[in-house]
């Protein structure tokens, strides 16, 4: 009896010491286990970033990357390319009355679809005319009343 | 045979021996840089699975490995089919210049 009262008070003090402290002491990142690229070379610019290669690391660090961290290093790339050319997107203006004389002369093929940023629309407008031409008059009705917004983004110019 | 075909069958035999040993004496960063040339890229906005495809190779007849893996690590299933397929046209074209 007295054997399992006390295993239950060790017990009870471990899980109540594991509480407290642990929750404090507990860092998943720690500092050492971090692999870094930037040895001797300081911070580097997004686009010298962008232009790594798995040898311009090895010249300038002379430290060979594993082929996981290769693939890393393309996905990373990959995603920043993406978000950059995102935010480049928000801030260039598209206009309004641009949009729709794309969508009057050349809506047949979905340029105005193109222009506001919407690809997969667009080559689908391009293979199929337009939809057979009531697509596009659609759309050209839609932008001129404002619904039709480009992707990424408010127009920088409108109608009125 | 006409002539003419004769001629087509020489320059091809000549270029599947000449194009490899150009290729080896460039450097290998010769397509590195540059606008993408993809029509998936340049519609889409999105690379496809052949993308990097001639920048693998490069770097594949260098024997840089990691930076074909780094292009486009489909480059290493590629390269042997593209090697036994080169060697495949080279004999066939020289069989049907000895035929004539």
């Amino acid at each position: 009896m007295k054997k399992h009262i006390s295993f239950v008070l060790f017990f009870l003090c471990f899980c109540l010491s594991a509480n407290i402290s642990g929750a404090h002491k507990y860092n998943p990142f720690p500092e050492k286990d971090i692999p870094s690229f930037q040895e001797g070379t300081g911070n580097i610019t997004i686009d010298a970033f962008l232009n790594l290669t798995p040898k311009k690391i090895k010249e300038q660090t002379g430290r060979r990357l594993t082929w996981k961290e290769t693939f890393v290093l393309k996905k990373a790339q990959k995603k920043i390319r993406k978000q950059l050319n995102n935010a480049q997107a928000y801030d260039s203006g598209k206009s309004q009355v641009a949009a729709l004389f794309f969508a009057m002369f050349l809506g047949v093929i979905g340029a105005h679809r193109f222009y506001l940023g919407y690809t997969a629309a667009g080559v689908l407008q391009l293979l199929t005319f337009g939809g057979c031409g009531i697509w596009a008059i659609i759309d050209m009705v839609l932008i001129a009343t404002g619904e039709l917004q480009p992707k990424y983004g408010p127009y920088h110019e409108t109608l009125d | 045979m006409k002539p003419l075909t004769k001629y087509w069958l020489w320059a091809k035999l000549i270029g599947y021996v000449l194009l490899p040993i150009f290729l080896l004496l460039a450097p290998a960063n010769l397509f590195d840089h540059g606008p993408p040339l993809c029509f998936s890229v340049i519609f889409l906005g999105m690379e496809c699975l052949g993308c990097g495809m001639t920048r693998s190779m490069m770097h594949l007849i260098h024997f840089e490995f990691q930076e074909a893996y780094y292009y486009n690590a489909l480059g290493f299933v590629v390269f042997p089919l593209l090697a036994w397929f080169w060697g495949k046209w080279f004999l066939k074209d020289l069989k049907k210049l000895r035929a004539s």
